[in-house]
């Protein structure tokens, strides 16, 4: 592996993580800001305003976690294969992490089929 | 007879000159007597870090004992309520601040360099630095204790209880002063901790190989890179809020406390996790070493890792499941909770495979594994129950959670560590801490441990709250305290002998060590001296001692790199992040006063501030920032040698610019702390906003006019374009058009920052009104404390360029400085559009 960016190969490792955690975020403030504002009767397609919005933040970010474990899965074969070529682990660090976070994710949208938004 | 080696494979050629290994003991000779307070090597400050982790480790127990003292029988008079108070919240804040994160972060500065081969960490002085601000602000945190002026409001300090109007005395300033200075100390070890691991790696440890363990620092620096700057702020906010009466905690002014919470236990929960994972990290180590085969699974336990400290952001709220927020909400951080489970259980079952498929030695350190591992097991199980929301409204605040957070932090942390202790002693000055002892140790802390806490499940359960001082004995409590009583004593009679048997050692009593004990297989175990390893191995695997069974030797010859010291003075090899290719060599600072008085006076200063001594604390603050300044002068020098052979064909300069240069990393870094600050200020606008709209503009008449917002950001960027314009005239050696443009962009700066407070001020806004006054003028000050700061920066870039230190091969320093300068000049923007923008757009 000749001389890699960090910053881009670091990123795309940690890419999984970061899209569970702006996930989190987004589920998070959109219920907080439903509450506050005492939006949860409004009604978005026929559904209450929270599901819609969290279950949409949810699909979309696992169709970005899917991304990046297809990515991983089948990415570019790594060419010349050396002791030091730290590709394989790279690869393998990513696909794991994607894994990890697409169960993450759904397992925290799925409360919002379950409990109410503001109680 | 040893075979002699082959040299044709390694890096440098056998035998190495006489002469080469005297210049490299000169270089690395250590200071001894006073001069000790001048020294920086890792070795040295490592050592005085972790015994100064330790004895506050004791202090802290020696309060918990006292409280058990009085909690032993109903209605005891040992303390008073308002002693007992402050004991448990010196107790609570020195075990999680003061031992805690301290003890990890100096267990990192003493092992991390040994087990990356590198000669010491990129920033010796900062690690230094943090150490003696530790230590001094430490010492001053628990004679606040003596004078009964300690802090009482519980380690987490909630207001309103923390507030002006119902803590009126300096206590809570202590806490708020104090522990905010401490972490710009536990900062400090973060980012020498980052910039070690990535850039300070043999050749050849690319990033599969990296030791589990300095993985698991990795991310405890990077949580603490993005944990801390959230209790910084939190505590600057409050400490605001008594000095000049802010508003941001008080509902009558639309503040609102539970932001406090929210701020403190996005820090306080990652805390758990800051603290656990280098634990795990040192269990990742020590069970392959003691199992005598490589760690089952080290891929996954990396993710693992990396995993947990993700998840761990996603949880603070589970402290606050009895607040009142909404049910939907509770709902996120309960899956979380329950999800962060998961990577803990991957390095638990690594953990057990590994110990079942190996030959175990059964050392203290593996009694105090197994100890560990079930105890932590056993807090984790109630982590779980904690994290199902109708249990813990039943359990909140009773000593259920004192026994879970118990079991957690002492089974995930105390044992880890103390295994650890006898694990690496050896390492240290070669000689063995004793075994016998240290049986006898573990039995005592672990009988002990579990007979004071387990009980305190069931006396939780029956209703006991925490932090009461004393109880009546009609309500089934009185033997479960005596015993778990009893037992906190037996626990403390094991710390003792642990600490005896370090004693006996210190006193010369110690077994003189093998070369490598427990055959571990990793580089820490290669004999080294105060200049490190002879020198920095090539490394092909996780377990190089054991794939190369020669590779101690050949590093002890001075086989592989650097086995000198080529320009005589103390350097290591900087390589690239992720192939660990070298990159150049990298000169070290060696033993100065100034980083001693800088930790002193920075010390002194927040002393001084905690106790109301507001114009005294000047002197100090000038004094501390002269000391750093003093520090730096003598860093950054260029390309003063050529570049240098440091074995296996690798010619490096002594000099690199720009991005690959450590201390650009170091800077990134710091700025990502900075960002993360003021990404909790965003987050404190909305949030107040969001709980307290009526205190916000509904007009645009209460705003300053979009004029000044326009006026303003265009300062804020023609002086980001006049960096620009310096850089490009340093480049070219245009001296003073760097000097002009960068005197012209401060004045820019300044007169961006005096407009944005000016324009507030004009519009009639009164920071003391309301929340949304406060956190406006808050933001403001921000942006200026910036602009302060940059002063003091260019001042010393100007006078460096003067000194001739500064030029187009030697502009390391202003790099740095410019990284700071651009940042600042974009918060300076994204405040404004927050400030002018939103509440013109908010509904």
């Amino acid at each position: 592996m000749e001389k890699t960016a960090f910053t881009a190969t670091f990123t795309g490792m940690m890419s999984a993580f970061l899209i569970w955690a702006v996930h989190f975020a987004a589920v998070y403030g959109i219920n907080g800001l439903i509450c506050a504002r005492a939006w949860d009767g409004v009604e978005l397609y026929g559904h209450p305003v929270a599901v819609v919005l969290i279950l949409g933040a949810t699909a979309v970010a696992l169709l970005l976690a899917a991304g990046v474990l297809a990515a991983a899965l089948w990415g570019a074969a790594p060419g010349r294969r050396t002791s030091e070529d730290p590709r394989r682990f790279i690869r393998l660090f990513t696909g794991l992490a994607a894994a990890g976070s697409l169960v993450a994710i759904l397992w925290n949208g799925l409360p919002a089929l379950q409990v109410p938004a503001c109680g | 007879m040893t075979p002699p080696l082959d040299d044709a494979a390694l890096p440098s050629r056998l035998p190495r000159p006489k002469e080469e290994l005297e210049a490299l003991k000169r270089a690395w000779k250590p200071t001894s007597g006073l001069g000790l307070l001048k020294e920086v090597n890792n070795n040295i400050i490592g050592v005085m870090y972790i015994g100064t982790a330790l004895l506050f480790f004791v202090i802290s127990g020696t309060l918990a004992l006292v409280m058990r003292t009085q909690l032993a029988v109903p209605e005891n008079d040992v303390l008073g309520h308002s002693l007992y108070n402050q004991f448990f919240t010196v107790h609570g804040t020195g075990m999680m601040f003061l031992f805690a994160v301290p003890i990890v972060e100096a267990i990192g500065v003493f092992l991390l360099p040994s087990m990356l081969a590198a000669r010491d960490l990129p920033f010796p002085r900062l690690s230094a630095f943090a150490f003696w601000a530790y230590l001094f602000g430490g010492l001053a945190f628990f004679c606040s204790l003596i004078f009964e002026v300690a802090p009482d409001g519980g380690w987490f300090m909630y207001p309103p209880l923390t507030s002006m109007k119902f803590s009126p005395g300096i206590n809570a300033d202590f806490w708020l002063l104090g522990i905010g200075f401490i972490e710009i100390s536990a900062i400090a070890g973060a980012i020498e901790i980052i910039v070690g691991i990535l850039r300070t790696r043999p050749p050849g440890m690319t990033l599969d190989k990296i030791p589990v363990y300095c993985w698991s620092m990795l991310v405890m620096a990077g949580m603490i890179v993005f944990a801390f700057p959230a209790v910084i702020i939190a505590t600057a906010l409050l400490e605001i809020e008594r000095a000049f009466d802010w508003p941001f905690f008080i509902a009558e002014r639309g503040g609102d406390p539970l932001l406090w919470q929210h701020l403190f236990w996005f820090f306080g929960h990652p805390e758990v996790y800051i603290i656990f994972l280098p634990a795990a990290g040192l269990v990742s180590m020590m069970v392959p070493a003691l199992a005598q085969r490589p760690l089952v699974g080290h891929d996954w336990v990396v993710v693992a890792l990396v995993g947990t400290g993700f998840f761990s952001f996603g949880l603070w709220v589970h402290h606050m499941f009895a607040t009142g927020i909404p049910p939907l909400s509770l709902s996120f951080f309960s899956a979380a909770s329950m999800a962060v489970s998961v990577p803990a259980g991957i390095q638990v079952f690594a953990w057990i495979a590994t110990l079942g498929k190996g030959r175990l030695q059964w050392t203290v350190a593996t009694w105090f594994l197994l100890g560990f591992l079930f105890i932590f097991v056993a807090g984790g199980l109630t982590g779980v129950m904690v994290a199902v929301i109708p249990f813990d409204w039943q359990a909140h605040d009773s000593y259920f959670v004192v026994a879970h957070l118990h079991y957690v932090l002492i089974g995930g942390m105390v044992f880890p560590v103390f295994a650890g202790l006898y694990h690496w002693w050896p390492t240290m000055k070669g000689t063995m801490l004793s075994e016998r002892l240290g049986r006898w140790a573990f039995w005592m802390m672990f009988i002990g441990f579990n007979v004071a806490f387990f009980p305190m499940h069931v006396s939780g359960l029956m209703g006991m709250p925490r932090r009461v001082y004393t109880y009546p004995g009609d309500l089934g409590w009185n033997v479960l305290n005596m015993v778990s009583t009893v037992g906190a004593f037996v626990m403390a009679f094991g710390v003792l002998l642990v600490l005896i048997d370090m004693a006996r050692d210190a006193f010369g009593r110690g077994r003189p060590a093998p070369e490598n004990p427990w055959k571990a297989g990793t580089l820490e175990w290669i004999p080294n001296d105060d200049y490190a390893t002879r020198s920095i191995p090539h490394v092909r695997s996780l377990y190089p001692l054991w794939d190369n069974p020669n590779l101690s030797r050949e590093v002890q010859e001075g086989a592989h790199y650097l086995p000198g010291a080529p320009t005589r003075r103390r350097e290591t090899i900087v390589t690239s992040p992720i192939e660990a290719r070298p990159q150049y060599l990298m000169p070290m600072p060696g033993p100065h006063w100034s980083h001693f008085l800088a930790g002193l006076f920075t010390a002194a200063h927040f002393i001084c501030l905690a106790v109301q001594l507001y114009w005294v604390s000047l002197v100090p603050g000038v004094l501390a920032i002269a000391s750093v300044f003093w520090w730096v002068w003598g860093l950054d020098k260029g390309a003063d040698h050529p570049p240098q052979d440091v074995g296996g064909g690798w010619r490096v300069p002594v000099y690199l610019q720009g991005s690959e240069n450590h201390s650009w990393w170091g800077t990134a870094v710091l700025l990502l702390v900075d960002g993360t600050a003021f990404a909790c200020l965003c987050f404190t606008y909305v949030f107040l906003w969001t709980v307290s709209p009526d205190v916000w503009p509904t007009g645009t008449d209460a705003l300053p006019g979009l004029g000044w917002l326009f006026g303003e950001a265009a300062l804020w960027i023609v002086a980001a374009g006049a960096m620009l314009l310096a850089s490009r005239a340093v480049a070219h050696n245009r001296s003073w058009t760097m000097r002009g443009a960068l005197l012209v962009g401060l004045l820019l700066m300044l007169a961006a920052a005096a407009a944005e407070p000016y324009n507030h001020i004009g519009s009639g806004l009164v920071a003391s009104e309301s929340a949304y006054g406060a956190i406006v003028y808050m933001l403001a000050s921000w942006q200026v404390f910036h602009v302060v700061i940059l002063v003091l920066m260019t001042g010393f870039t100007l006078a460096r360029s003067f000194a001739g230190r500064l030029h187009a091969r030697r502009r390391v320093t202003f790099d740095n400085v410019m990284l700071v300068w651009l940042y600042t000049c974009g918060q300076g923007v994204v405040s404004l559009l927050l400030v002018h923008l939103f509440p013109r757009l908010a509904v």
